[in-house]
């Protein structure tokens, strides 16, 4: 049998275990060890089994996974997205849609201190849905913004999404987080822009919250100052050339442990749950990082990728129009395939074909995070949406799919602005020190 | 006839959950502080006083390594593992039950094979004398480390397995946390 038919029939194994909902990462090993197996040999499989476990196990640049998780989820436990939520509500809660602006402040914020969506969707919604449910807010306002919101976590640095891009990849982690912070600024504005429009068209959806005094205005910033520190010293520090990404998880995640301290919010029990709650994320993170080490192999060997890069390099369509076909498949895969699954599945045949097209590996990297953002609210399998039900659960999920689309669409012009101008992204990586 | 009580339904699994949470807590854990404080002593060593601690590097990525590995089954436990739902609304119960104890027995294979196959490296490791590259910490324990992480998950595997092919889904509750 040719490798390309093994390839064809491993995919269809894949997808099949998939359905019967077995793990991601798990569905990666399978199909990749058994068709090295069948195209190299058992004796080729055994060796990228237990050589890519251990690989990926001990590769050191990883380690911003578990610090950068540890950080996000103490600075859930210490109340400081909070100090954020409660910054941005004193400076913007009186005007209308004014507690859903705060809640995108405070979820932008937030996610400069966490790589994750979930978590940020979790810690916001936690704190900003009671808020506007006492000032009437409409249930899907209130639960997109959140749900939308959250997904900022993975585009404004520290980000799991681009670590994982890195490493599939081969870019530097550094640049990526960089790249990543004129997007993440854009797509704030614009999600900012979305709640604008939504309440002027129908302003009982956000009716404005009370007017806060400039005294309490200054307090709530000066407590949300130690946050802007930790970040400055973080993100700045890579982007300055002071720090790589591992020390500056490092550093990040012990000043946030201080911090914690400091304010006396942990207790023995909640630094337990921080630290069992970092350690599932770290391990499923690897998992699925030795099954893509795994999987990946085997497409290669199949030549499935060589193929659909010839195959798609030389349709009539133009670069641009690949990249509209790309991207389109990525918002409709997303729609149903978890976002992490999606970019080790597809990246080994994407990468090289935006590659060959003339592409910027980091410029792509930023809008495969945003079209990942867009499948984390779409439904039916908008997982951050799930994540607010379970903050909200009286919510009804279609009430809250409703409430997403302005964001979505938001999410849409952020993709295009960054079509018409990559510079956004690439301003600032392609000036690091 | 009236409901076993819990505890006696699964009292392997109960067990198990015991030594997976506190191997990820106290193992897991360990590690991860650890790596944190080492990462921080590195930075402050390098810029303040211009004398990086030697091998740091070394030992970070074998820390990482053992966070990993004692952690790898309390994220299966306690459904860390991503999976695709969106099928799920149209299997039956039944369906479902046998498709899980498929998944599973797959997963168990797999997690053997691998077991197996780290194992079997870490005695070539010994063999052959693969270290790190400063310190020179020798790999073999490391690849053990790691093939038991990977038979611990597959022990959690196992033990799922009869609650499934007895109906008894609801004592599948993972912990908490």
């Amino acid at each position: 049998m040719s490798p390309a038919m093994i390839g064809i029939i491993g995919l269809v194994v894949f997808f099949a275990l998939l359905v019967l909902r077995m793990p991601v990462a798990m569905t990666m090993l399978v199909t990749g060890f058994a068709g090295i197996a069948a195209i190299n040999g058992l004796p080729a499989a055994y060796a990228t089994l237990s050589a890519e476990s251990f690989e990926i196990s001990s590769y050191l640049e990883l380690s911003v996974v578990p610090l950068f998780v540890f950080m996000g989820n103490l600075a859930g436990l210490s109340g400081m997205s909070a100090d954020l939520y409660n910054a941005a509500y004193a400076w913007a809660g009186h005007r209308r849609g004014g507690l859903a602006a705060a809640t995108i402040i405070g979820c932008a914020g937030f996610a400069a201190l966490s790589g994750s969506s979930f978590a940020s969707a979790v810690t916001m919604g936690r704190v900003a849905l009671p808020e506007m449910k006492r000032f009437n807010y409409a249930d899907s306002l209130a639960t997109g913004c959140v749900a939308a919101g959250g997904t900022l976590g993975i585009l404004i640095p520290p980000s799991s999404g681009f670590v994982i891009y890195a490493i599939l990849t081969e870019q530097s982690i550094a640049k990526l987080f960089i790249a990543g912070v004129f997007p993440g600024i854009l797509l704030t504005v614009l999600f900012l822009l979305a709640i604008s429009i939504v309440t002027r068209i129908r302003p009982e959806l956000g009716p404005a919250g009370p007017r806060v005094s400039f005294g309490e205005k200054l307090a709530t910033l000066r407590r949300a100052s130690t946050i802007v520190l930790i970040v400055l010293m973080t993100i700045g520090g890579i982007y300055g050339g002071v720090m790589t990404p591992v020390e500056a998880s490092g550093v990040g995640a012990f000043l946030t442990l201080i911090v914690a301290l400091m304010r006396r919010s942990l207790s023995l029990e909640s630094f337990k749950i921080v630290i069992l709650q970092t350690l599932r994320t770290t391990a499923l993170t690897f998992m699925i990082l030795i099954g893509a080490h795994v999987f990946i192999p085997f497409m290669a060997l199949s030549r499935i990728p060589d193929n659909l890069v010839t195959f798609l390099t030389h349709l009539d369509v133009g670069a641009s129009g690949i990249l509209m076909i790309v991207l389109a498949t990525y918002i409709i895969l997303g729609t149903f395939l978890e976002g992490i699954a999606m970019l080790v599945l597809t990246l080994p045949v994407v990468f090289p074909v935006m590659l060959e097209l003339g592409y910027s590996p980091i410029w792509f990297g930023v809008m495969a995070v945003i079209v990942l953002e867009m499948g984390l609210i779409s439904p039916p399998v908008g997982v951050n949406v799930f994540v607010v039900k379970g903050v909200a659960p009286d919510v009804p999920l279609n009430t809250m799919f409703r409430g997403i689309w302005p964001f979505w669409l938001a999410m849409m012009a952020c993709l295009a602005i960054l079509i018409v101008f990559p510079q956004i992204a690439l301003f600032l990586p392609d000036r690091m020190f | 006839m009236s409901e076993p009580a819990k505890h006696l339904t699964r009292p392997s699994l109960d067990r198990l959950d015991r030594v997976v949470r506190a191997t990820a807590l106290w193992g897991g854990g360990l590690m991860l502080v650890g790596l944190m404080g080492l990462t921080v002593v590195d930075v402050v060593l390098r810029y303040l006083f211009n004398s990086p601690i030697y091998g740091a590097r070394d030992v970070a990525k074998l820390v990482l390594l053992v966070m990993v590995a004692l952690s790898v089954a309390y994220s299966a436990r306690t459904g860390g593992q991503i999976s695709i739902e969106v099928f799920s609304s149209m299997m039956g119960a039944r369906l479902l039950r046998w498709i899980e104890v498929f998944v599973r027995c797959v997963a168990i294979g797999m997690l053997t094979v691998l077991t197996w196959r780290l194992w079997y490296s870490g005695q070539n490791a010994g063999k052959f004398g693969e270290a790190s590259m400063a310190l020179q910490i020798p790999y073999r324990p490391f690849y053990f480390i790691l093939a038991v992480g990977m038979l611990l998950y597959a022990a959690v595997l196992i033990a799922e397995v009869p609650l499934y092919l007895r109906n008894r889904t609801t004592d599948l509750a993972p912990p908490s946390v």
